[in-house]
């Protein structure tokens, strides 16, 4: 196309050649389009959408934002985001932690206060409980009275979680109890079984090997001791368990004990008391228990350190005996021989020997070993006596500690009640004097007061009697001016009154009926007008006098207006132009024809009219001068001077011109008398103005 | 119709005056005719006679109208008085 118009050709556009559509083109050129881009748009558009709608939530309409909550954020979370989280955390934890919010501890306030007896300790110091209990209040209740709400509020909960600290530390403290009772059941009948078994062990142990005339049994009773020796174990093992266990729980209690007293909200919970005692018992008795053992233990020591010695002497003798004869080993019934059997006799002779000097040298010193041993077996017992006092001290101490702690109890709610006590005669006490005080200041300062207000009361009224003088003054002042200027209104509005009724009825004779066509039909009487103009001027004699001077013609019949009488002038003064030249006897035909053909030849305009202001010779005019004069008036608009002219004429012409006459001489005396009230009225207004 | 404006009773006079006498001029045309017809062997003379018998009717009927004889005579008294006088 272009080409076209380079060429200077009118380029010629081929609606073949308009730029083809997008898809056109695609398709065209081969390539089909994604059947897929349609999916994006479901994913984009409503994520935009939701990111529109959020964001216009968070920066401009908070309700937005409301509504998106409530209807798609909290959904999500609830049934997407919570249970993914879980999933993924394993085991979900429960939500339990909104339990125990710590409260803090409000600070003091000065409200009356009636501090409950047993939970002062609970409280910070000096934290009111307000008299009045927690009942729902009005809605309408100040910002002091709502935070005495919050604080007891406040204190209910924390009461609340106190008590349930309480019961909960209790419940724990009586499963421990319980647990330790029973082990310790069980540890004393375990203490029993150990003990048993011990002596058990112990007199198998002097059986085997003392016993000596059940030779033949050694084996079984040595087989007994083994046993019993594994049954001590087994049972002293057990026993040991148990204890432990009774230990580890005596521990816990003491810890959880210790706890609850550091902790101020279960300080003073009876159950501490009896959990302390408990302790003190289960530990006295495991003590006890374990003292028992100990000392049945000690005791059989020696037996089984004999035993031992005795195990020990024999080991030795047969390693003896093997070093002398390696070759026999005993328990073999093979025959020894002869040499051996010597060797066996020296050896044993000097063992005998050696044993015997053993024998006197221990004897000798036996006393000194008895020495050692008893200084050791002192000592033993010295130790396990100072174990024993020890735990009796303990004991004690325990036991005294708990005294104490009950004492000290006591003596603080004795002295509590003491001091509330107290408190509430020195309340009495200073209550009384205040009402007494009180009173005293209320007449002092009634007296006062009366005596001040009198004065100023006098004082006042008579300030206020002195304006109300003034004001009544200037209120008469002010009546009078009113009632002058209502007056002088009054006046002007009758005056303006008389003026409308004036206005009114020179616009009637102006006008007259104006509707009407025919010149009699517009005669309006003006016997409204006048009655409103005597009614306006009250009983004015001018106005009276004037009203009076209208003829009765114009009441009843109305007068001609001065158009018509202009419009009627027209053909007046062209009759009487015809009959000008009759006299009033009338005349022949003749006289009648010659008069009109000398009007014919008459033009009025030929005549020179006299001033108004002239002296006027009537007698000389003839009937042509003064209709000449009258009409040339007539057309300058003086309607006065034409009538004045044409009441001038004389014979037949008067005679036509009778009618028209009259009507002008009413109209020029009711417009006179008009124009009078009218200038009497206007005069009277303009006094009332100035 | 009957007009009492003073300025239209010349008019009405004028009206009445030619009518009347075209009446009795109509009228005079007529009689004469008939007696010319019947009395006097339909000569013209009867017919002008008619008409101006009517014609001189109607203008004294006119003039009788126009005059006033009363204001006549009394301004001949009232000359006569002053004459006298």
């Amino acid at each position: 196309m272009w080409r076209a118009a380079a060429r200077g050709v009118a380029p010629r556009i081929k609606s073949s050649t308009v730029v083809k559509p997008l898809q056109q083109r695609c398709m065209s050129s081969g390539v089909p389009q994604k059947k897929g881009g349609k999916l994006k748009w479901f994913i984009l558009l409503p994520s935009a959408a939701l990111g529109g709608v959020a964001a216009y939530g968070e920066f401009v309409d908070p309700e937005v934002k409301k509504l998106m909550e409530e209807n798609v954020y909290s959904p999500f979370q609830e049934y997407v985001y919570k249970p993914v989280m879980d999933m993924i955390a394993g085991s979900g934890k429960p939500a339990e932690e909104e339990q125990k919010p710590l409260v803090k501890v409000i600070p003091a306030k000065p409200v009356e206060k009636k501090p409950e007896p047993e939970k002062t300790a609970v409280k910070a110091p000096a934290s009111p409980v307000p008299a009045a209990p927690a009942q729902p209040q009005p809605a309408g209740m100040s910002a002091k009275e709502r935070e005495k709400l919050d604080i007891e509020q406040k204190l209910q909960q924390q009461r609340e979680k106190e008590k349930a600290e309480n019961t909960a530390l209790e419940s724990k403290l009586q499963e421990l109890m319980n647990v330790c009772k029973t082990g310790l059941q069980e540890a004393s009948e375990i203490q029993n079984e150990v003990i048993s078994a011990v002596k058990k062990h112990a007199q198998a142990l002097q059986t085997a090997m003392d016993d000596k005339t059940d030779i033949l049994n050694k084996e079984g009773q040595w087989n007994a001791v083994t046993e019993a020796f594994q049954k001590r174990g087994v049972v002293t093992d057990n026993a040991k368990k148990v204890m432990d266990s009774l230990r580890l729980e005596k521990e816990k209690l003491k810890a959880m004990v210790e706890e609850a007293r550091n902790n101020k909200s279960t300080k003073s919970n009876k159950i501490l008391n009896q959990a302390q005692e408990a302790y003190n018992t289960v530990s006295s008795k495991l003590n006890a228990i374990e003292s028992a053992i100990a000392k049945s233990e000690s005791e059989n020591r020696g037996l089984v350190k004999f035993n031992d010695l005795v195990e020990e002497g024999k080991k030795k003798f047969q390693k003896e005996l093997e070093s002398l004869m390696p070759d026999v080993k005993p328990g073999k019934g093979k025959k020894l021989s002869e040499e051996e059997l010597n060797s066996l006799i020296a050896h044993a002779h000097r063992r005998i020997e050696q044993l015997q000097h053993q024998l006197a040298n221990h004897l000798a010193l036996e006393k000194e070993r008895i020495q050692e041993a008893l200084d050791m077996q002192r000592k033993a017992d010295e130790s396990v006596c100072d174990r024993r006092i020890e735990d009796e001290a303990q004991k004690i101490k325990n036991n005294v500690d708990l005294e104490k702690q009950k004492w000290g109890e006591e003596a603080r709610v004795q002295f509590e009640v003491e001091l509330r006590q107290q408190l509430a005669r020195q309340a009495a006490a200073h209550s009384d004097h205040l009402q007494e005080v009180l009173k005293v200041q209320e007449q002092e300062l009634l007296q006062k007061y009366e005596r001040q207000f009198n004065l100023k009361f006098i004082e006042e009224r008579q300030a206020f009697q002195a304006e109300i003088a003034g004001w009544v003054a200037r209120l008469k002042g002010i009546e009078t001016a009113v009632e002058n200027r209502a007056a002088a209104e009054k006046i002007a509005r009758e005056a303006q009154d008389l003026w409308l009724a004036c206005l009114a009825l020179n616009g009637t004779i102006r006008r007259g009926k104006e509707e009407e066509l025919a010149w009699e039909e517009r005669l309006k009487p003006l016997g409204n007008e006048i009655v409103a103009v005597y009614d306006a001027a009250g009983n004015h004699p001018f106005v009276n006098m004037i009203v009076s001077t209208i003829p009765e013609k114009a009441y009843v019949r109305g007068v001609w207006t001065e158009d018509t009488l202009r419009e009627r002038f027209e053909k007046v003064s062209s009759v009487c132009k015809k009959v000008a030249a009759i006299d009033e006897c009338g005349g022949t035909l003749y006289k009648y024809f010659i008069s009109y053909l000398q009007s014919v030849f008459i033009s009025l305009r030929s005549y020179d009219v006299k001033n108004l202001n002239d002296q006027v010779d009537v007698e000389s005019m003839d009937n042509f001068e003064i209709l000449a004069n009258a009409s040339y008036w007539m057309d300058r608009g003086d309607f006065e001077a034409a009538v004045r002219y044409m009441n001038q004429l004389q014979g037949e012409a008067r005679k036509v011109a009778g009618d028209w006459l009259k009507e002008a001489k009413l109209l020029l005396e009711t417009r006179q008398a008009a124009f009078a009230l009218t200038a009497f009225a206007s005069a009277s207004g303009l006094g009332t103005v100035f | 119709m009957a007009s009492k404006r003073s300025e239209d009773e010349y008019g009405e006079k004028v009206n009445r005056a030619i009518v009347d006498t075209g009446v009795k001029m109509a009228t005079g045309l007529v009689v004469g005719g008939v007696f010319s017809l019947v009395l006097f062997k339909r000569r013209t003379w009867p017919i002008a006679f008619g008409v101006g018998t009517g014609f001189g009717m109607g203008y004294s009927n006119a003039e009788n109208d126009f005059q006033n004889k009363n204001a006549a005579l009394l301004k001949r008294l009232q000359v006569d008085i002053q004459l006298h006088n």
